[in-house]
């Protein structure tokens, strides 16, 4: 008994020493970013994470980068090392916003097994992304009038997963996507997008 | 040293001599001297032991008549057999003639009669010690089911089955165990119902039983455990109920009453028992049946929650729901303590408490519950020592597992078991230990029958009674014996 | 609980059904080749149709002595069993460290990548030899919750997924090349390592019929067919960027607010890779003619835990390790060949 006893401590006490906890992610320092905008000002493209956070102002941090992949590595190297974007739930792009330059993010997002597949995904005009960071609601009507238009037009491509392969499929060369217009209020339209094979 | 066995002497002082020894001139041994109505003059003695009988009933049934009695001239020998057969009224007599038989009536309430020039005796029954009255038991309240639980004292237990089940079939078997306390056991059984070889292989354990003293039915357990198969949880049911000790004796299964213990041991015991109670029977099926489900939830919260807590919040954030992913960081990020030592500690707390709440006597309880929900709930969360967050999830789980109350020593255990791997390992740790733990549990057998039975191995004709209540027409088809579970062993 | 204390056969064709889950749940092939779901669906039915195939030998063994192959080979051959009990036992070293080394690629890259793997795996092999302690018998009752949750799971993971299902952009055309076609059959085939279990425990079962395999192959194809086609048809193209596809749609499930089913396939990946290891060392304890023999089981488990050591630290051996056409192979051998030399050379004498 005692013998057995001793082997599981032994053994539970390895399992500490080896382990530890160092890769936890721990809920109260993780910055989680849930809406990722991306716009081009000046020929500069400014991504900017708005973070969740209890207090009643907007929380965001803004890199310029060229693509979403190594914004996100700017933003944890320079201004927030616990950046997570396991819960990345809306990406807004603006609308004059170079198709590569999308179609390279929808790529990064395809490829990273964190983030998930039903991100939504929007083209938006200067003021819905003005409006994303001036209210903390913002992100949520987007997404409901994201689900609004699908409802009523089901081939408009709202998430990453469908816009993806509607931009390689190899059956259409165009396809819907949502738009976000903000005059007053939020209003949402499907747009065709051309694909070039 | 009385032996086992030593024949009792013919010699009336003698024989007194012995007892009074063996029982080492004790205060409560009691000797009452007579002289019958013989030619002879002969001698006899009323040996009882203080406060086991009723001196009433001794004096009118037992002595009255033996000094009314004109015995002639017979001899010792003859006279035993008048005595036994015409000249006592009461409704219990045994003959016997051996010191430890003297002793063990003695001290069971009996009165035993020696003659001088015989070395046989009697016992003559006329128990008469205090006990504890029929009362409603405490652990197993139910809504619609009957109030009656068991006692301390064996033949009103062997009483209110026996009212139950009026039935030949329903035996009674004494065994004695304990080589000092010479413990009376009553292992009952229905004739028909039982597996011959389950009864043999209980006989078989308590008889292997070394105990010197036994005072309570959980000092058996160990005893009548499968020793191959060892668990956290148990293989034997114990019951303060006689309507639930019955249901289960038509089940095949063995009961087994201690003498001084209010609760019976029922073997074998398996998983799904334990949540299953005796309201289920009473109320509607599909009442019934969403209890069931309660309780089987109520179960996995009580294991699970706290350590899936502790997993999410340590390594997977991005499980909670946004709007409690908010409110559970803030929480968290005002402690001093990481979440698994917060978790551990409140848990650790709480049993605590609840030990306190269990010895202390019922005047002090409320100040325990008042420093409990005050200082430790309010204050301490207030103060930022502890987590809102964390307080609500271990106290769900507490109140969850007080559906299952004969599992809470497994569910605590693993509780603190998961709150562990979780922090240490997320949720990939408490998935392997949940493998490990079932494996555990599904190597388990009682007296050969698997623990999981219903369950693992599968049987959809027994599921009727595991998930859900079936209505009485199902159930009452064909009653399950427990003998006939799949992969049952043979002994 | 006794060594000789036999087991349903129903309980031991769940846990079959449990191993195939864990092939599906575990695939990896997808990204690398440019093939339909059509052709998929064939090479799965042809795939479960030759592992059936496989069984065999050891049905017609057990038929006509009641016994396990490996039981007929210790009483036919006793003195030159510790030829086929070398083979056998690393044979099953060698498909224990497939599923190790698949299973623990597939936490490396989708769970936790800063995770210690060595530690995980140490740990996996350890809760295994515990269930192998604890006999086949536990593992098969502990594979019936398995299987119960593994039904929750794909219900959860397929139901979650039928919004997302996309026949704008993929319809059910025929593609895909030779190689594609042998490449995406030899991994459906991998299933057959359960004829080879089978070849080790069929002894151990009672109430054993031909229909229970047909019916564990049948669910199989069902539940191969139905994950091809949601990750054909919800994934597409995207799919193609990851590895273990199957991981990205449990990712992709959804209902209501609830997004993302990656915590169950985290618990069924695991269950099923330990119900998957614990089974496969039994069989090694019963290919050296020790069943409940702890030691062998910590030898071989720690050879195990050795070849894993070896595959992550030298790309030969994990190419080695998780090449499908050897696995195939020598499952051919040990479900097949060998079974059918030893019927050959016995075939007068099966019933002595």
């Amino acid at each position: 008994m005692n013998r057995k006893f001793l082997c599981l401590v032994i053994a539970v006490m390895s399992a500490l020493l080896f382990t530890g906890c160092s890769d936890s992610k721990k809920i109260d320092k993780a910055s989680i970013a849930e809406t990722v905008t991306v716009r081009q000002t000046g020929g500069q493209t400014i991504y900017t994470f708005y973070l969740l956070s209890s207090s009643e102002d907007v929380k965001s941090v803004s890199v310029f980068a060229n693509s979403l992949e190594s914004a996100c590595y700017l933003a944890k190297e320079n201004y927030i090392p616990n950046l997570s974007l396991s819960k990345f739930e809306l990406f807004l792009a603006d609308e004059d916003l170079s198709f590569d330059i999308l179609k390279t993010d929808l790529q990064f997002i395809s490829s990273e097994y964190y983030l998930s597949p039903l991100i939504m995904v929007t083209l938006a005009d200067g003021n819905s992304i003005k409006y994303i960071s001036e209210s903390k609601e913002a992100p949520k009507e987007v997404e409901e009038h994201l689900m609004l238009l699908k409802n009523k037009n089901n081939e408009t491509d709202i998430n990453s997963l469908s816009v993806f392969n509607s931009i390689y499929s190899k059956k259409q060369n165009e396809f819907s996507m949502a738009c976000i217009n903000y005059e007053d209020e939020l209003s949402v339209s499907a747009r065709k997008i051309s694909v070039k094979k | 040293m009385l032996n086992i066995g030593d024949k009792m002497y013919n010699s009336l002082t003698e024989n007194i001599k012995i007892l009074k020894e063996s029982f080492s001139n004790s205060a409560d041994f009691t000797v009452r001297d007579m002289t019958l109505i013989s030619k002879s003059a002969k001698k006899a003695a009323l040996i009882t032991i203080e406060g086991m009988c009723s001196k009433e009933v001794v004096a009118l049934s037992v002595i009255n008549p033996l000094l009314a009695f004109d015995f002639d001239d017979r001899s010792p020998d003859e006279i035993i057999d008048e005595i036994k057969n015409s000249v006592l009224a009461s409704s219990e007599i045994v003959e016997f003639n051996t010191m430890k038989e003297a002793v063990i009536f003695s001290t069971s309430g009996f009165a035993v009669l020696i003659v001088d020039g015989t070395g046989r005796m009697l016992a003559i029954g006329a128990q008469g010690f205090s006990f504890r009255g029929v009362s409603e038991p405490e652990s197993e309240v139910v809504q619609r089911g009957s109030r009656e639980g068991f006692t301390e004292p064996l033949r009103i237990n062997m009483t209110l089955i026996r009212r139950r089940i009026k039935s030949p079939d329903l035996v009674f078997e004494t065994v004695t165990v304990g080589s000092d306390s010479n413990t009376q056991l009553m292992l009952c059984y229905l004739q028909k119902s039982v597996s011959p070889r389950i009864l043999d292989e209980i006989r078989k354990r308590l008889n292997n039983c070394d105990l010197k003293t036994v005072l309570a039915s959980g000092y058996l357990s160990e005893y009548l455990e499968d020793k191959s198969s060892k668990s956290i949880f148990s293989g034997i049911g114990i019951s303060e109920r006689p309507d639930t000790v019955c249901g289960k004796l038509t089940e095949g299964r063995v009961a087994i009453l201690v003498d001084g213990t209010p609760a019976a041991i029922i073997i074998p015991h398996l998983f799904v028992e334990e949540f299953q109670s005796v309201d289920d029977y009473s109320n509607r099926p599909y009442y019934a049946s969403f209890i069931r489900i309660l309780k089987y939830l109520s179960f996995l919260a009580a294991v699970f929650l706290p350590g899936i807590y502790t997993a999410f919040a340590q390594f997977h954030p991005e499980y909670f729901p946004t709007g409690l992913l908010l409110k559970t960081a803030e929480s968290i990020s005002t402690t001093p303590l990481p979440v698994t030592l917060e978790v551990l500690l409140m848990t650790f707390v709480y049993e605590i408490m609840r030990e306190a709440g269990l010895r202390i006597p019922k005047s002090l309880g409320h100040a325990v519950s008042i420093v409990g929900a005050l200082v430790i709930g309010e204050s301490a969360v207030s103060a930022g020592i502890i987590s809102s967050s964390t307080l609500m999830v271990v106290a769900t789980a507490a109140i969850c597992s007080y559906v299952t109350s004969a599992l809470y020593p497994p569910i605590t255990v693993l509780r603190f078991a998961f709150i562990i791997i979780g922090g240490i390992f997320g949720l990939w740790g408490i998935v392997l230990l949940s493998c490990g733990v079932l494996i555990n549990m599904c190597s388990k057998t009682s007296l050969g029958v698997p623990y999981m039975s219903s369950l693992a191995p599968f049987s959809a004709k027994r599921m009727r009674d595991v998930f859900i209540r079936a209505d009485w027409k199902s159930l009452s088809k064909h009653t399950i014996r427990v003998q006939k579970f799949p992969e049952t062993e043979e002994m | 609980m006794r060594a000789n204390l036999k087991l349903s056969s129903v309980q031991l064709m769940i846990s079959f059904f449990v191993f195939s889950s864990a092939v599906i749940i575990l695939q990896n092939f997808y990204a690398a080749s440019d093939t339909s779901f059509l052709m998929n669906l064939i090479c799965v039915v042809l795939g479960v149709l030759i592992a059936f195939l496989f069984f065999v030998p050891s049905i017609i063994i057990r038929s006509q002595t009641k016994l396990d192959f490996m039981s007929f080979a210790h009483l036919k051959t006793p003195n030159a069993i510790i030829f086929t009990s070398a083979f056998y036992a690393m044979y099953f070293v060698y498909a224990a460290g497939y599923f190790l080394v698949t299973y623990t690629e597939m936490f490396n890259q989708k769970l936790n990548p800063e995770g210690n793997i060595y530690v995980i795996a140490f740990l996996l092999l350890s809760a295994c030899v515990y269930a192998v302690y604890k006999g086949i018998n536990a593992i098969t009752r502990c594979g019936i919750f398995i299987f119960a949750f593994s039904l929750l799971a794909f219900t959860l993971i397929f139901s979650g997924n039928i919004a997302n299902l996309d026949f704008v952009n993929y319809s059910f055309t025929f593609n895909g090349s030779n190689s594609d076609f042998i490449n995406n059959l030899s991994y459906f085939l991998t299933i057959s390592v359960i004829a080879v279990i089978f070849a080790c425990v069929s002894g151990k079962t009672k109430n054993f019929k031909i229909r229970h395999i047909v019916i564990t192959m049948a669910a199989t194809v069902v539940l191969f067919a139905l994950a091809m086609f949601f990750v054909f048809f919800v994934l597409g193209d995207y799919g193609r960027q990851q590895s273990f596809q199957f991981f990205t749609l449990s990712k992709s499930a959804k209902f209501g607010t609830m997004n993302g089913m990656d915590s169950l396939y985290l618990s069924l990946s695991t269950s099923s890779v330990f119900l998957i290891i614990s089974i496969i060392t039994v069989c090694i304890n019963k290919a050296t003619g020790k069943i409940k023999n702890i030691k062998m089981a910590l030898i071989f488990s720690l050879l195990i835990f050795i070849l894993f050591i070896c595959a992550r630290n030298f790309n030969s051996v994990k190419e080695i390790l998780i090449n499908v056409h050897i696995l195939n192979i020598l499952t051919f051998v040990a479900a097949v060949l060998i079974p059918c030399i030893y019927l050959l050379f016995f075939r007068r004498r099966v019933n002595e």
